[in-house]
């Protein structure tokens, strides 16, 4: 087990090799560059030149690309070209928020979708499970930008009970709209694949044994099914994890929270090439590492899986 | 007497094919014939867009700006005075045509490349399972932004020679096929993971191993063998994408990197309307709706695809 994760940690260098040179590839192929922008604000040549001959962007692509990697190799993922701060500070200072809110909108997740699931397969074909797929089904269909201005014109607009915006941390009440608008479209996801996962393991003949030899129900469904039927909730929960963190910059926008998400769309139609690169590897290396966390809940759920 | 009939009843049974089957078992599944009948009233709709819509998109009407549903507005008029229902009902030529060509990207790429692998193995498997992690290891949403910022700038300028005509293309669709090459670029990962996945298993069976003895080429085996009988569980997965496709055209659109204005992507419109929801809320409400309506109807016949070509997977 500790051999597979040092060997699967080894593999994040030549992944994010790759992704940097890919990525490095795609945004200096694009055409434009940060101070040739075609607007009616005219730069003096001199300027651009200058800004140029200071980021090093005259110098052939080669050198930029190694250049970058062996900065990067030193901690230094370079500065912003339209920000006083450098591209560390900027994650310093606005990932912290960015992974506040997704861990908050994560446990809700977890904590509305595993419960509705279960109940959903324990009352199959019922009302209750009617209701709870009719719910997911909506949830699930919803981007979080729609839900967020919806739970804004609700909670704010008509009943005055929330703040309208802004961002005081993990403790404040203003939390609970972006949380929620991030965490219902997972919430849902997740009710539907252990609603799936826990009726196939129900059915299995080591839940028959369980009950057989007169184990209450509670701890039938507690001790037996449900730790089986986590395996696949496992995988889309690590999805979902990397997907509330990196796609909170819409709610982020629209709930005026000081996160990381509105930097990198800024940055991309800017040219701000390390912001974009810094970013990039960020959340490839977030991604990367909340594939292989879930890889070993595997082994922790289920023994049988091994890894040599 | 009861395994009288049952054999009686099995000898009269007329052999029907897998996509008989299915086809039979999706007409069951009421939830899903509801929704492909709705989705043909959208494609209908989306066709006959010119003729449904009462306005054009892109007229505008300054003397009735954002109002409130009335006679000549059904679902009244947006900041630049423009008709909604009539947005709306071109939004459908965006959001379907990002659903049938992201669908139609994604398994033109992804089941040759995985077909290729799981029969080929070694080698050409390796490279392409190496990429296709790599490819995983990208935030999905960024790398679409990264894509596009590239598409907009390289289509969006005009260009000259062979990709003139793909140039021309984008400004006709304004501003779309950037969205279908990206969606494209990336959703062909997880079909080209099944049909290998798929491949891998099949290739054992007797009737690949016949296939050989009687000297079929290995194009002929993985053609006439191979691709259709790993078809289904494909199929299942591109509609399942189809939804989070047509989400992302709309996330795209809603921080402007989507299809170009004055083209009305509900994304587009939820974003308008966005800013002005507290005054006027029907503006972010209406095309909010019409996405969440079409997105159900998807998932739901995306459902039923998967429980009538999968019957293992239900109880």
């Amino acid at each position: 087990m500790h051999r597979y994760a040092i060997r699967r940690l080894l593999a994040f260098i030549p992944i994010l090799l790759i992704v940097y040179t890919l990525t490095f590839l795609v945004i200096h192929a694009t055409p434009g560059g940060p101070w040739d922008m075609e607007t009616d604000k005219v730069l003096p040549q001199a300027f651009a030149q200058t800004m140029r001959a200071k980021y090093h962007l005259d110098d052939p692509l080669w050198k930029q690309y190694l250049d970058y990697l062996w900065n990067l190799m030193h901690g230094d993922l370079g500065p912003s070209y339209f920000s006083t701060l450098k591209v560390s500070e900027i994650i310093t200072e606005y990932w912290p928020v960015s992974i506040q809110l997704g861990v908050v909108a994560m446990a809700l997740a977890l904590l509305v979708g595993i419960p509705l699931g279960t109940i959903a397969a324990l009352n199959q074909n019922t009302w209750v499970d009617f209701v709870s797929t009719l719910l997911s089904l909506f949830f699930i269909s919803t981007p979080s930008y729609v839900l967020v201005t919806l739970l804004i014109i609700i909670f704010s607009v008509e009943l005055g009970w929330l703040p309208s915006g802004g961002w005081d941390g993990l403790l404040d009440r203003k939390v609970l709209i972006p949380a929620f608008a991030l965490a219902l479209g997972p919430a849902a996801t997740l009710a539907r694949y252990t609603r799936a996962s826990l009726l196939e393991v129900l059915r299995m003949d080591y839940i028959r044994t369980a009950r057989a030899k007169g184990l209450r129900e509670s701890s039938v469904i507690a001790r037996h099914a449900l730790k089986n039927a986590f395996i696949p909730v496992a995988t889309v929960a690590g999805l979902s994890l990397a997907g509330v963190i990196t796609g909170s910059f819409f709610v982020e926008t629209i709930y005026r929270i000081p996160g990381i998400g509105r930097y990198f769309v800024n940055s991309a139609s800017a040219r701000d090439y390390p912001v974009v690169l810094g970013l990039t590897l960020l959340f490839a290396t977030l991604i990367t590492l909340v594939n292989l966390l879930v890889d070993l809940l595997y082994g922790f759920l289920d023994p049988r899986i091994s890894y040599q | 007497m009861t395994a009288n009939l049952s054999a009686d009843k099995m000898r009269q049974k007329v052999p029907t094919s897998l996509w008989q089957d299915a086809w039979r078992r999706l007409r069951r599944n009421r939830p899903a014939v509801f929704s492909m009948v709705l989705i043909l009233m959208l494609f209908t709709v989306a066709v006959l867009a010119p003729w449904v819509a009462p306005y054009s998109y892109a007229k505008q009407d300054l003397a009735h700006v954002t109002e409130n549903p009335s006679a000549a507005y059904p679902l009244g008029t947006d900041r630049l005075g423009r008709d909604v229902f009539s947005r709306l009902v071109y939004g459908t030529r965006i959001s379907l045509s990002v659903a049938l060509i992201s669908m139609f990207l994604m398994v033109i790429i992804g089941v040759p490349l995985g077909t290729l692998a799981g029969y080929f193995g070694g080698r050409v498997d390796m490279i392409l399972m190496r990429t296709v992690d790599v490819l995983y290891a990208f935030p999905d949403l960024l790398f679409v932004i990264v894509v596009m910022a590239y598409l907009k700038a390289v289509l969006g300028r005009g260009v000259e020679g062979p990709l003139a005509v793909i140039a021309q293309l984008y400004a006709m669709t304004g501003g779309l096929l950037a969205i279908f090459l990206a969606l494209g670029l990336t959703g062909w990962l997880t079909v080209a993971r099944l049909v290998r996945g798929q491949i891998l298993s099949l290739r054992q069976k007797e009737y690949i191993e016949a296939a050989h003895c009687i000297g079929a080429s290995d194009w002929r085996i993985m053609w006439n063998h191979l691709i259709p009988n790993s078809l289904a569980p494909v199929i299942v997965a591109a509609a399942l994408r189809v939804p989070g496709a047509i989400m992302t055209e709309a996330g795209l659109s809603f921080i402007g990197l989507g299809v170009d204005p004055p083209m009305p992507s509900w994304g587009m419109m939820i974003s308008e309307g966005q800013a002005l929801m507290r005054s006027y809320p029907h503006l972010m409400v209406m095309p909010g709706l019409a996405l969440a309506v079409t997105l159900i109807c998807f998932n739901l016949l995306g459902d039923g695809l998967r429980d009538a070509l999968d019957p293992l997977m239900k109880k």
